[in-house]
């Protein structure tokens, strides 16, 4: 630092030997002739260089001469200037705004904002131009359609699980650290409004990412929002949109025909598999063909009426009538305002939004954003940035769902009726076998049936989300170039949930009867109080972010440097609690009181129980990190950037020592701007920039610790003191999970930009993973344990690029973005040797050194046998049907067939986008290829004990010959289970995934005031989009998607109209 | 302003800093704790869902005391519960989860409290409840290694126990340390010595009978030596536990109508032990033989109190001293009355064994009808007696499948019969398939030995 300053004071000293005149100027907007600060003035000859300031004003001392002056900025791009020097002059430079957003990308860190050209790692900007040709609620869906490298897993959970550049973790968490301007976003991300991102940055190898440290392993995904600028005049945006939904398509899950389901029941039946239940003392629900047969065998029902009833219920149709009256289109409107204006003093920005939404089963939702940024430059030294973001989210409970038809084992039977003739509800059983329940003296005890047409109006649940987040910020320049900095950010978020089950709802009668006591004499004791039930639950989190930077930037002609480096704690705090009454009375508030200390017989069985607590609960979490970080980066004439970052990080890690809590990453990063060299003279190329990194960042889990801990859960009924379970086993090995990536790219443009984009290679490996175990269970209570004994490696490529294939009045514009991903298991922490460890769903890991981190195995495949159907595999090379053997200690790892890794191998989406004046149209497709999943087929063990049934039993085995045209094997009762479990995970259920879909379809019409001078906006925009349109291509034949389990319902096609106007 | 500035920073740099180690030795959860203090390690040893409520139950599915039609075994869910029933040899146990899983997690919870009460000071304050919880960490390892015993290996040979295969013996919570089985009579010394200790650590009286007491662990050596065949120690230890809790329930106060006449935590009960009552135990399907029910006479409270009609002519199970649906497994005074008397009868003491037969079966007779007690000067008659009414008695109590080993291996010449199908299935006396087998993941794990089929 020291030096530096000598330096300077060298070279200002070297520069008054000479008669010199003093250059004083403005640098201001072309357009609404605004001052434009921070602007970098390069002057060649001499070296001189400055910076704009605040009002765009800049001076020099020159000699008499001819020089060129060469302004740079992030949004005005840069600008050469010959100016002759004779005396003493004001000059006034205009610099026109880009418009071109492509062609200068700034890239956000969450620490700093970089020029593309300058960074040396691996960034994907997307921006608001490219998001906004989707519409949703939420931001972060928009992405798989569009970004570079990112891909999404629907099959684990509903929203899907957003990867970039696959997986550094093998049981880690696998989520992207997601950053809101400056800090991790620790809310509900639902709660960010579209319409207020700027851009989304998605930092992508270990220079981008690794100054986030121990949090960034799994990438770091940086949403900017739009903010004021200094000097813009006050602009006004409106967006607003109309989208709709189509009803599920609930025949994608296969079942199989109701005759058939009726069938099995009537055999299984006569086989007696359901007489432990009908003679259950605890009444469990039984099927109404079940039903219908006792009733047949007691003999209060004709033969003739029951095959009148069965043929009238193989008639029915579950998923017919629910899609008829329960579910509706769904409706989503979304209003979005935003003013924004930049001043003297103050740039200030206002956004509101509005989201309304209905869901398919009429559930109603909403969503208001209000958000405020102001800048306030309170000395020419010092600017304050002041920021507060509202969000308040509600959501009710809709109608009962096809999920919601399933009795109390989620058994769904394919021939319900939800109403008779005349429209009323029909009840369906739930709990309880209908027979019971309509035997039961209903004098004392409420109604117990289940009606899953009208439920839903007795009950009230809703879920508000409130979220503040208050940001202030100081900036003050020390000297020039020199910048210190303080932000702090503050989030509250409120997560309040209520349900009130109401006194005629099936949650609360179903309760209060279970509860009753009846007496010999007749008379009733409620042991819960009639009336409704209120749950209450609260879910608070504060999170503080504080932050302290240093930051030196400066050109000393060929030489920039550009410096952060900085501290920062954080702290999460949640704290979660529950609350039940019962005998609620929502009109005034009053509420009885139930013992649940002592126990009551259930009116059923009789067994003593405990009332329920219902979400009474109390927890607190807390986490903190503490951080330091810095970032440096040298350029040479625009031509060499070398840039090194390095970070540590600590937190309240439970059970690690001090020391071990320190965790020190860092990484390195090289550029070459090639078109900058003098030597290049190809004048087709516009850009040609090479690149590579190689650094660290982590992964934590706060939830594994390295001592045994147990958890207090409840205090015991029984001795009035604190019950504990083991919640983690002594791993005094526990360190934190590291991944290092090396990172090699080349960007370019070509062909006067026709043609521009980037190639990246990477490869990563991640050591110190946490790798489960089965273990043996005598020596531990727990059959899976994790140690820091995995790691894995992971290569890949990723391709971006764009090319304006037809400029002019009509035009195409393309963009491609392509990936390449592989990765391996190196090492494992892995103990038994059976090939059924290694088999799963394709949900989980399966830990197979040298193989994918996810990949396929299944048992090998014999086909049927010609005499009873059974299915065959192989036990020691020979045909078999050894179950227990082939799926025990019969088959190791060399036995199983590998099919293939689950995650796609290649992947990505590409676009097209014609315009003809103001219309323009946009397509754009995602793609998936070289991956396999497994097919789901009949289990006679599911289908008997749980009712799941599929379309494949129309085509199973029946009689021999059968085995020449299907694989689907025969029923046979009672059932074998290995037989099932060898079945449904052989090789001939795999299937390979790939696949090409339609993302969406967008067409835009616009209008600018430039080209038509009567529009009293600036700009009009409106647009239709259609998206979730399906799958244009697959390799299955089945007709499966192979992005969700075969639980889960793709998505319904998504409608879209909005307008978005700007005055 | 640029100075006031400088300096709130420089002090807001030097006290996070200094404040840092502090910051982050919070706990990230508010119910997460060590093993450091005597309440914790009490609250683990409450865990009543993992340490009382889940004792193996395979060898009670094994017993002839239930039968099941052909119609009810065939409907049973799970095939592996039909494999059990019909005592196949291999993968009878379909869940990880299973009768070998629960038997050793008492003893690392046991071990993890005897691993942790060195840390902590015991001084004048703290000594009863120190003693106390170490007491119940020895209860809790030797009483679960007693039900292993039972299930997973042979009757005891007096003379061959050395070479008898036993059990792994966990010493410690190091999972490194590999799994190796010991002979069965290691297996019992270790288990008899754990629960010798905690008869002299634990508490006479818990303050409720989720713990275990000191007349608990004195009923479980009782049971310990019972199933060895050592009846002078059996007698020795069922009379401690009788000297301090002799207190038998009397039936006639029982409505016999009700669902489950008995209820929990009832007078005779030492501590609530329970078993998880698997499908083919259910009173749904598990119908009881004409055989046994038989034998319980007119004016025995417990042919009503204990059994349910089923409308045709057969009988379900209802007198679980767990109050529902869930076997009790535990030591309760009953059960020390009948180890006593068949002790006393063993050694020749035919009048005591008597009064403890008849003081038992007295609470057992409807007061309406006269009680025309037990007198006989046979030993072997006495001592027939005394089985015949263990087993009309502690029935579906987990004791049936030791009873049946343990007196095999006296000679009894107990043969069971399983008759699926017309099968006739039998299992003859000291068959190797009385000791069940080891999980196959748990061989595969470790590679211990399994039990010859």
């Amino acid at each position: 630092m020291k030096k530096l300053l000598t330096n300077l004071f060298f070279i200002l000293c070297l520069n008054n030997s000479y008669a010199q005149y003093l250059i004083k100027g403005r640098i201001l907007n072309d357009i609404d002739s605004t001052a434009v600060a921070n602007v970098t003035i390069n002057i060649i000859p001499g070296n001189y260089s400055t910076e704009s300031d605040a009002n765009g004003h800049f001076q020099f001392n020159l000699p008499v001469g001819t020089y060129d002056f060469y302004l740079n900025h992030i949004g005005y791009g840069k600008q050469k200037k010959n100016i002759k020097v004779i005396q003493t002059t004001n000059l006034n430079f205009y610099l026109q705004p880009l418009i071109n957003e492509l062609k200068e990308v700034v890239v956000h860190t969450g620490y700093q904002d970089l020029p593309k050209e300058r960074s040396t790692g691996s960034f994907v900007s997307i921006n608001s131009k490219k998001l906004n040709e989707q519409f949703s609620t939420d931001v972060l869906s928009r992405l798989e359609a569009v970004a570079n490298g990112v891909s999404v897993n629907h099959r684990s959970g509903t929203n899907g699980k957003l990867m970039v550049r696959g997986l550094s973790t093998i049981t880690g968490p696998g989520q992207p650290l997601v950053v809101l301007d400056n800090f991790p976003y620790q809310g509900d991300l639902n709660n960010i409004n579209p319409n207020d991102v700027e851009s989304i940055t998605v930092l992508k190898d270990a220079a981008a990412s690794s100054i986030w440290g121990s949090r960034a392993g799994n990438g770091v995904i940086v949403i900017t929002t739009k903010k004021a600028k200094a000097g813009q005049a006050l602009s006004i945006d409106f967006n607003g949109n109309f989208s709709l939904t189509t009803k599920p398509d609930l025949y994608y899950l296969s079942q199989m025909s109701v005759p058939d389901y009726i069938g099995v029941e009537q055999f299984l039946y006569d086989k007696g598999y359901y007489n432990s239940r009908i003679n259950s003392s605890s009444k469990p629900p039984l099927s109404p063909v079940v039903e219908l047969l006792i009733a047949n065998k007691k003999g209060t029902l004709s033969n003739q009426a029951l095959q009148d009833a069965l043929a009238k219920l193989g008639e029915q149709d579950t998923k017919r009538d629910i899609l008829q009256t329960n579910y509706q289109n769904a409706v989503a409107r979304q209003f979005a305002l935003s003013l924004r204006t930049g001043g003297k003093i103050a740039d200030w920005t206002f956004s509101a939004g509005y989201d309304a939404n209905t869901s398919n089963l009429a559930a109603q939702s909403n969503r208001v954003n209000l958000n405020s940024y102001n800048i306030i430059r309170l000395y020419p030294w010092l600017t304050m940035d002041v920021g507060l973001r509202l969000t308040q989210s509600k959501s009710g409970n809709g109608k009962a769902g096809y999920s919601d038809m399933g009795n109390n084992s989620n058994v769904i039977y394919p021939y319900l009726s939800l109403a008779d003739a005349n429209g009323n509800a029909l009840p369906i059983a739930k709990n309880y076998s209908l027979s019971y329940l309509s035997g039961l003296n209903y004098n004392l005890l409420s109604d117990w049936k289940y009606y899953p047409l009208t439920d839903y109006l007795e009950n009230d649940i809703k879920q508000t989300i409130r979220d503040v987040v208050s940001s202030f910020g100081l900036n003050v320049t020390v000297f020039k170039g020199f910048k210190a900095s303080v932000k702090y950010q503050y989030e509250f978020q409120q997560l309040y949930g209520r349900s009130l089950f109401g006194e005629n709802s099936f949650a609360a009668r179903n309760l209060v009867n279970l509860f009753t006591q009846i007496s010999n004499t007749g008379t009733a004791t409620y042991r819960i109080p009639k009336g409704g039930i209120l749950d209450e639950t609260e879910s608070l989190l504060q999170s503080q972010n504080l932050r302290g930077q240093l930051a030196y930037n400066r050109n000393f002609g060929a030489h920039e440097i550009n410096v952060i480096s900085g501290a920062e704690l954080n702290e999460n705090r949640t704290k979660n609690s529950g609350s039940r009454l019962y005998g609620y009375n929502d009109e005034n508030t009053t509420f009885s009181y139930a013992d649940l200390a002592n126990t009551y017989p259930n009116y059923v069985t009789g067994v003593l129980n405990y009332i329920d607590k219902g979400p009474a609960d109390r927890q607190l979490y807390l986490n903190r990190f503490v951080s330091f970080y810095g970032n440096a980066a040298y350029t040479y004439k625009q031509r060499y950037t070398l840039s090194a970052s390095a970070r540590k990080d600590a937190s309240n890690l439970f059970g690690l020592n001090a020391n071990d809590k320190w965790k020190p990453l860092w990484s390195v990063g090289l550029a070459w701007n090639i078109t900058n060299e003098s030597f290049f003279k190809v004048n087709w190329v516009q850009e040609l920039k090479l690149r590579g990194s190689y650094g660290y960042s982590g992964n934590v889990d706060q939830s594994k610790v390295a001592i045994t801990t147990i958890f207090g859960s409840i205090v015991s009924p029984f001795t009035g003191t604190v019950e504990s379970r083991f919640d983690q086993f002594v791993n005094p090995d526990l360190r934190w999970e590291q991944v290092g990536t090396f990172n090699l790219g080349v960007d370019f443009s070509v062909f006067s930009n026709r043609l521009s984009g980037s190639i990246e290679g990477y490869k990563k490996r991640a050591t110190d993973l946490y790798g489960s175990s089965q273990v043996d269970y005598t020596a531990v209570p727990t059959t899976i344990l994790f140690k820091n004994s995995s790691s894995m490696q992971a290569k890949g490529l990723d391709v971006l690029l764009q090319s304006k294939n037809i400029i002019g009045k009509f035009s195409w514009l393309s963009d491609v973005n392509f990936s390449l991903y592989r990765d391996k298991v190196l090492e494992v922490y892995k103990s038994g040797t059976n090939g059924s460890s290694y088999i799963n769903g394709g949900t989980s890991i399966v830990n197979a050194k040298g193989y994918p981190v996810f990949a396929m195995f299944s048992y090998r495949w014999a086909g049927l046998d010609p005499q009873n159907g059974n299915p065959q595999g192989y036990l020691g090379g020979a045909v078999s049907t050894n179950y227990n053997a082939i799926i025990g200690s019969g088959t190791k790892l060399s036995d199983l067939s590998y099919d293939g890794p689950i995650f796609p191998t290649i992947y990505g989406n590409m676009g097209n986008t014609f315009t003809y004046g103001a219309l323009s149209l946009t397509l754009r497709l995602n793609y998936k290829f070289g991956y396999c999943f497994r097919r789901a087929s009949i289990d006679y063990n599911k289908l008997f004990s749980a009712g799941t049934s599929h379309a494949d039993y129309a085509i199973r085995w029946q009689k021999p010959g059968d085995e020449n045209f299907t694989d689907v094997p025969s029923m046979v009762y009672p059932v074998v289970s290995s037989r099932e479990s060898f079945y449904s995970a052989s090789e001939q259920l795999i299937e390979k995934g790939d696949h090409i879909r339609i993302a969406y379809l967008s067409i835009t019409y616009q209008l600018n005031k430039e080209n038509t001078k009567r529009l009293p906006f600036k700009s009009v925009q409106l647009q239709a989009n259609a998206s979730n349109l399906g799958i244009i291509w697959r390799a299955n034949k089945k007709d499966l998607d192979p992005d969700y389990s075969t639980s889960t319902i793709p998505p319904s096609k998504f409608f879209s109209l909005g307008l978005r106007a700007t005055f | 302003m640029k100075k006031i500035f400088y300096y709130l920073l420089a002090i807001g740099l030097i006290y996070s800093l200094s404040g840092c180690k502090k910051y982050l030795d919070a706990k990230p959860n508010s119910r997460l704790t060590t093993l450091q203090t005597l309440e914790n390690l009490q609250s683990i040893l409450d865990d009543e869902l993992r340490l009382n409520y889940q004792w193996a139950n395979i060898g009670e599915i094994s017993t002839n005391d239930y039968y099941l039609t052909d119609v009810d075994l065939t409907a049973l869910v799970k095939d592996s519960d039909r494999k059990m029933y019909n005592w196949e040899t291999d993968n009878l146990q379909a869940t990880t989860f299973d009768g070998w899983y629960y038997s050793y997690l008492p003893v690392y919870y046991g071990n993890s409290v005897l691993e942790a009460l060195p840390n902590i000071v015991r001084n004048g304050t703290n000594s009863n409840d120190y003693d106390n919880i170490k007491g119940q960490a020895y209860f809790f390892k030797g009483a679960a290694m007693l039900a292993a015993s039972v299930v997973f290996c042979q009757a005891y040979d007096e003379n061959a126990g050395s070479k008898q295969l036993g059990l792994p013996i966990r010493t410690g919570t190091d999972f490194n340390v590999p799994s190796v089985r010991s002979n069965l009579a290691d297996t019992y010394l270790q288990l008899i010595s754990d629960l010798k200790r905690a008869a002299t650590l634990l508490k006479v009286k818990q303050v409720h009978v989720m713990r275990p007491s000191k007349i608990a662990a004195y009923a479980m050596l009782s049971r310990a030596y019972l199933s060895i065949n050592k009846y002078a120690e059996a007698t020795l230890y069922a009379d401690s536990a009788l000297q301090l809790n002799s207190q038998l329930l009397d039936y006639n106060t029982l409505n016999a109508n009700a669902e489950y006449p008995i209820a929990i935590f009832n007078v005779e009960v030492l501590v609530n032990l329970m078993m998880i009552t698997p499908d083919p135990l259910k009173p749904n399907v598990a119908k009881i033989p004409n055989e046994l029910y038989s034998q319980y006479k007119t004016g025995d409270l417990r042919k009503t109190v204990f059994f349910k009609s089923n409308g045709n002519n057969t009988w379900a199970f209802k007198g679980s001293y767990n109050g529902d649906l869930n076997f009790f497994c535990g030591p309760a005074v009953d059960e020390m009355y009948l180890n006593r008397a068949e002790g006393y009868a063993r050694a020749g003491k035919l009048t005591e064994a008597l009064a403890d037969l008849n003081q038992l079966l007295r609470k057992r007779w409807n007061k309406a009808i006269t009680y025309i007690p037990y007198q006989s000067n046979e030993q072997e008659t006495v001592i027939n007696w005394i089985l015949e009414e263990r087993r009309k008695e502690l029935l579906m109590r987990g004791l049936r499948w030791m009873d049946i080993k343990r007196l095999n291996r006296m000679g009894a010449n107990i043969t069971l019969a399983r008759n699926m199908n017309s099968s006739n299935r039998i299992l003859k006396p000291n068959d190797l398939r009385y000791a069940l087998p080891i999980p196959e993941e748990i061989i595969n794990l470790t590679g211990m030995e399994q039990n010859p089929k």
